[in-house]
Parts: structure tokens; sequence; C-alpha cells
């Protein structure tokens, strides 16, 4: 559905590229994460993409159609974009700001009531957005973004400042976006987010991407699933960890027959392990 | 046209709770209650009076009363000749002049030369006191020879006396271009920083209506605005609707100048108090062809390079109808067509600024 090849973005038009030769591609209906640190090039490439910035060298195809300098109309009319920073008129209630976005589309778009109770301010609609927490004010600007009801939709850190309860909302209301057949570009540093919602991921830092696949995979590729034991020596509980990989198994199984088990747990590398094992860099 | 209007009501919901827009409004109604009740109609003026005397009556005056009554005259007054007289003049805006020469028909002949704004009550105060002046060298009690008293005459400067119509509604035309005209660049500057503060802006860009449309909408707020501040100010005061249309359209393409000049200031600037000092600034310059209304003397060439000569001369002439009615059009025509470039020009910088931005 979505295929970069060999993005290349520079805000001041010279050598220092926020986005540096960047190319993937995004299936129909997928959920595409984009994993980074703060300034590796994820917001920029978000913003190339849904047409915030200038496409200044490369190619963006979106359904065979290759992108020439800004996008249509046609195309904002498909799109959804919620950024990270919340983008609300604190003048306006929660409902008017929702009827306000409504307003600019040429289609369809949901009941701006519908959308608040999904998100859990139902109860705030008539309510002056300015007199909203953070949290609140980013549920609105997740709302607005998911308005036109979009073919593609583009989030950034959708779940940050969110107590674990509205995250999970929201983190099922993209579960739900993406059965409908929404094709989703998501762009966080929160490894748990991506790992829980992105078919795929990439990890991008420098504005270069280092991989592209599943989580599975890379934690497949990358990673080495370990075995922890808790066990009674002398009186006391102790713990060790077992890789499970090569001799290291032989090992394991003898450890466990020489002594007083009492736990054994497995576990596997979390995305940011492997990022920070391809990137040198943690993800925060 | 639907998009327009929707956008065009969001910025009014949030236009009526933007504190410059409720400040222009609330200032409006006061500055006008204030023009009725509180300017006077006529103001005081002190004149001072160069005189050139090419008969030595002064001189002779002096010579007998004010070594007596111990009087310490000014000399600066006296000048040697008319073109020092009228330099001096051109120099201090309030000065008269009053050349006393041996006249063809009578003895003595009194020129006055006044500046074109001088007030008539003003000249009939020295007119007066020069009849008494003379009256002392003819005793009895102030009277003279009916030559010397039919020998004052007024000439002006200039052509323009306006001192017939109301000071408080002479003040009228800088106040309305400051108040409403040239209020839309803070209007502007403040809805736009508020829109790239909260980052609304960029959620609107991820729509289907376009940059124009926003900036176009904007600009019918600011307008709608200016017709109620506009109205609040001028109908009152003047009294009615006359020259109100001409007037009004004068006003619209100065609200229109103002706004685009705010749009250029909001591209550059995020915060909206951040690029305060530089507002502030423009409207000081902005200001400054208001002298050259009240004294018409002081012209220079640079002034008329200030669009907002055009809006003051235009109001002026539209507010007080004489003989200059092609100074309204001649007005419209120039800040029409400076508004033609800067619409154009403001929403290329605005949208050229706003597309770096992710």
């Amino acid at each position: 559905m979505i295929e970069v090849k060999n993005l290349i973005y520079s805000y001041g038009k010279n050598d220092e590229f926020a986005v540096n030769d960047v190319s993937f591609d995004i299936k129909k209906g997928e959920i595409f994460g984009f994993l980074g640190p703060s300034g590796a090039g994820k917001s920029t490439t978000q913003g190339i993409l849904a047409g915030l910035l200038e496409l200044q060298s490369g190619e963006i195809i979106i359904d065979d159609q290759a992108r020439k300098g800004y996008p249509d109309k046609v195309f904002f009319n498909r799109i959804g974009v919620g950024f990270e920073r919340p983008n609300v008129y604190k003048k306006l209630t929660a409902i008017d700001n929702l009827k306000f976005h409504a307003s600019l589309y040429d289609r369809e778009t949901e009941d701006p009531m519908v959308i608040l109770e999904a998100v859990g301010l139902a109860d705030e609609a008539k309510k002056k957005a300015g007199a909203f927490s953070k949290g609140m004010m980013q549920r609105i600007g997740f709302a607005r973004s998911m308005i036109n009801n979009p073919d593609i939709w583009f989030l950034d850190e959708p779940t940050m400042g969110l107590d674990p309860t509205t995250a999970n909302s929201i983190k099922g209301i993209i579960k739900k976006k993406q059965k409908e057949g929404t094709t989703i570009f998501l762009t966080t540093h929160n490894m748990f987010v991506a790992d829980e919602l992105c078919n795929r991921v990439a990890f991008i830092v420098d504005g270069k991407i280092v991989a592209v696949d599943t989580p599975k995979n890379l934690k497949l590729k990358y990673g080495h699933p370990v075995v922890t034991v808790e066990y009674m020596e002398e009186k006391k509980l102790l713990s060790k960890t077992f890789k499970m990989t090569g001799k290291d198994k032989l090992i394991f199984q003898k450890f466990i027959s020489d002594h007083d088990v009492k736990t054994i747990h497995s576990g596997e590398p979390t995305l940011e392990e492997i990022f920070i094992k391809l990137t040198g860099r943690g993800l925060e | 046209m639907r998009r327009i209007f929707n956008l065009f009501k969001k910025d009014v919901l949030l236009g009526i709770k933007d504190i410059f827009i409720l400040l222009e409004l609330a200032f409006a109604v006061v500055i006008m209650f204030m023009l009725l009740f509180i300017f006077p109609k006529e103001i005081k003026q002190d004149a001072m009076v160069y005189i050139y005397d090419q008969t030595g009556l002064i001189q002779n005056i002096i010579d007998q009363f004010a070594e007596k009554a111990d009087i310490d005259m000014d000399m600066e007054l006296f000048v040697d000749n008319r073109e020092d007289m009228i330099a001096g003049m051109t120099k201090n805006k309030s000065a008269m002049g009053i050349i006393i020469s041996y006249g063809e028909e009578t003895l003595y002949e009194t020129e006055m030369l006044v500046q074109p704004y001088t007030t008539k009550a003003m000249m009939k105060y020295v007119e007066t006191e020069m009849e008494d002046m003379l009256s002392i060298l003819h005793p009895p009690f102030g009277t003279y020879p009916l030559e010397i008293y039919n020998s004052v005459r007024i000439t002006s400067l200039q052509e323009g006396l306006r001192d017939e119509i109301p000071f408080n509604k002479r003040v009228l035309p800088p106040i309305i271009m400051m108040m409403v005209g040239i209020i839309g660049m803070f209007a502007m500057v403040s809805l736009i920083g508020q829109e790239r503060s909260d980052a609304t802006i960029r959620a609107f860009r991820v729509t289907p209506a376009g940059l124009w449309g926003f900036i176009f909408s904007k600009h019918l707020m600011l307008m709608a605005v200016s017709i109620a501040t506009f109205s609040i100010l001028y109908i009152p005061v003047i009294g009615g609707f006359q020259g109100y249309l001409q007037a009004l359209l004068i006003i619209m393409l100065t609200v229109i100048f103002g706004s685009t000049i705010g749009i250029i200031l909001g591209s550059f600037f995020d915060n909206p108090m951040t690029s305060m000092g530089l507002v502030v600034l423009l409207m000081l310059v902005i200001s400054l062809p208001a002298i050259s209304l009240f004294a018409p003397v002081f012209s220079p060439l640079w002034l008329k390079f200030i669009p907002s000569y055009y809006t003051l001369f235009g109001l002026d002439a539209a507010m007080f109808p004489d003989n200059n009615a092609h100074i309204i059009w001649q007005s419209a025509a120039i800040l029409g067509a400076l508004d033609l470039v800067l619409v154009f020009l403001s929403a290329w910088i605005f949208s050229t600024r706003i597309r770096r931005e992710a």
C-alpha cells in the first residue's frame, strides 16, 4: 500500500540529514512501527509521509501512485494524523473541536460524540478543552485524528502521558481500526507499545533505518532466550540465569539435577534490548 | 464555501474569546464616549506672533511705554523681512506673523500671516490685539483713524482652513486608523500565534482545507470585527452616516493592510508576545502621518511612503467633505494596490514558513 524509497530530508537543505536514505514498505491493514530515540528521524519521516513536509528526495508511492510535491486534497481526505503534542483549540469545547475538524473533510465523518465516548470523554464533551489535563487533551487529539475514519492513520506516541487504563483503551481502538482495514503508521520510542501493537517495526537511528522485521523475528534473530532458576543453597534462596543455546543448555540441565530448584522462569529479550544490541543506543 | 463558513465560524468563536479583539471592541466604546463627552469641541491655542515692522511703529510703542512700565520684550519675535518670517513660521507650527507697512491709501497697512490650521478665533483675537495696539497711538479711548482700522488684512500661507470642524471630530481619523485599521495587525499576530503555539495549525494542515482558506477566514473575521468597531466610533461621533461608506472602504483596505503585515509577522514568531516589540515599533511608524494631518506644512516626501498616510487623508476627506473628494479615491487606489500585493505576498510567506515545520 505504501512504498518509501530512498527518502532523504534536510531541514536546512544542506548535508545535515534528518532522514537519510530511508526505504520501507507498509502493507494494507498493517500496523507498522517506527522505533527510535528522540531526534532519530521518526517524526520527520511521518511529517513527509503525512504531507506536512516537502518531499525533497526519494519516492513515496501510495496505492501505486507516486507522489509529486505536496499531496492533494484526495490524500488528506484519506489520512488521519495524531501528534505527540496535543493540538486542540483550548477556547473551544471538546465537541466543538471535533465538529470543526469534521467539517473540513469532503467524506463522511464519524459522529463526534461516538468518538468522544470511545476515548472516555463523553461526559466532558461540553467543557472547554483548555480546562483539561494534558492526558485529556491528548485524547481529544487522538479522537480528532480518527474523525474522518482514515484509510491511513499516522500516530505519533499515541499512549504517551496516559494512565495505564486509558492507554489500554487507546490500544484497543487502534487494534479495532486495524481489523477494519486501516493501515497504521505508528512512531514511538515505547518498545512495549510497539511489541504489543505492531505487525512489523523499523529501528531508526540518526535518520537511518537499521532493521525492519516483525518483533518476533527480530527477537529470534538478534536475541537469545534465557532461563532463570531460583534454588536453595546453604539455607539461602539464590538465582542463576542460563542462555538456551549451545553448551549452556547442557550446563542448565546438569544444574537443575544437582540443585534444590524452587522456580524456573523462561524469558525472551525485549525489543529495547535488541535495539540496544543493534544500534548501541537506548530508546529514551 | 461550506469549509470557509466553518473556518469563519471557528475564527469568530475564537475571536470573541481573544483578548485583543475584546479589548479593541471595549476600547472603541470607551473612546466613542470620550470623544462625545470628554474631548473638547474646541481647543485653546497659544500662538507666537512674529513681527516685521517696516514703519518703526512697534519700536515707537516700546520706546514710549515699555521702559516706563518695565516691560521686557522678546526681541526674537522681530524679523527683518517677510522671508525670515515665513521661515520662522515653517519652523514653529503654532506661530503667526504680522507685517506692518506704510499703506498707499491708508497710513498703516497691517498684514497677518497665519498657518493653514489657525483657528478663526485665534485670528480674531490677534486682529483685536492689533487694533488695540494701534489705538494706543490714536487716543482717546481706543479710537483711531478709519484708514488704520480698515487696513488689517489676513493672509493664509496655504488653503485648507478647517476650524469649523469640532476638535472631537477632527481627531477621529487617526483614532479610527489606529483602533480599527492597524489593530488588525495586533489581532492577526495574536490569532496566528495562538494557532502556532497550540499546534492547532499542524492539525489543520493535514486536512483537505488549504492554508489559503485558513488565512482568508481570519481576514474575514477581522473585517467583521473592524466594521463593528468602526461603526461604534464613527456613527455616534460624526452623528450619522455622512461619508460612512467611503470611510468604510478606506478603513477596510487599511484593515487588510494591517492584517497582512500581521500574517507576515505571525509567520516568523510562533509566540504572539515575542513579536510585540516589533509590532509596537511598526505602529509608531504607522502613526507618524498623523502629524501631517494636523500640521499640513509638515509633509516630507518620505511620509507618503507610509501607507497610513493615505488612510488618514482618505478618512479625513471622506468624513469632512470639501473639494478634496479625489483624495478618497486616490487613497483607496493606493491602499488597494498595496493590499493586492500584500495579500499574495503574506500568504506565500506564511505557507512557505509553515511548510518547513513538521
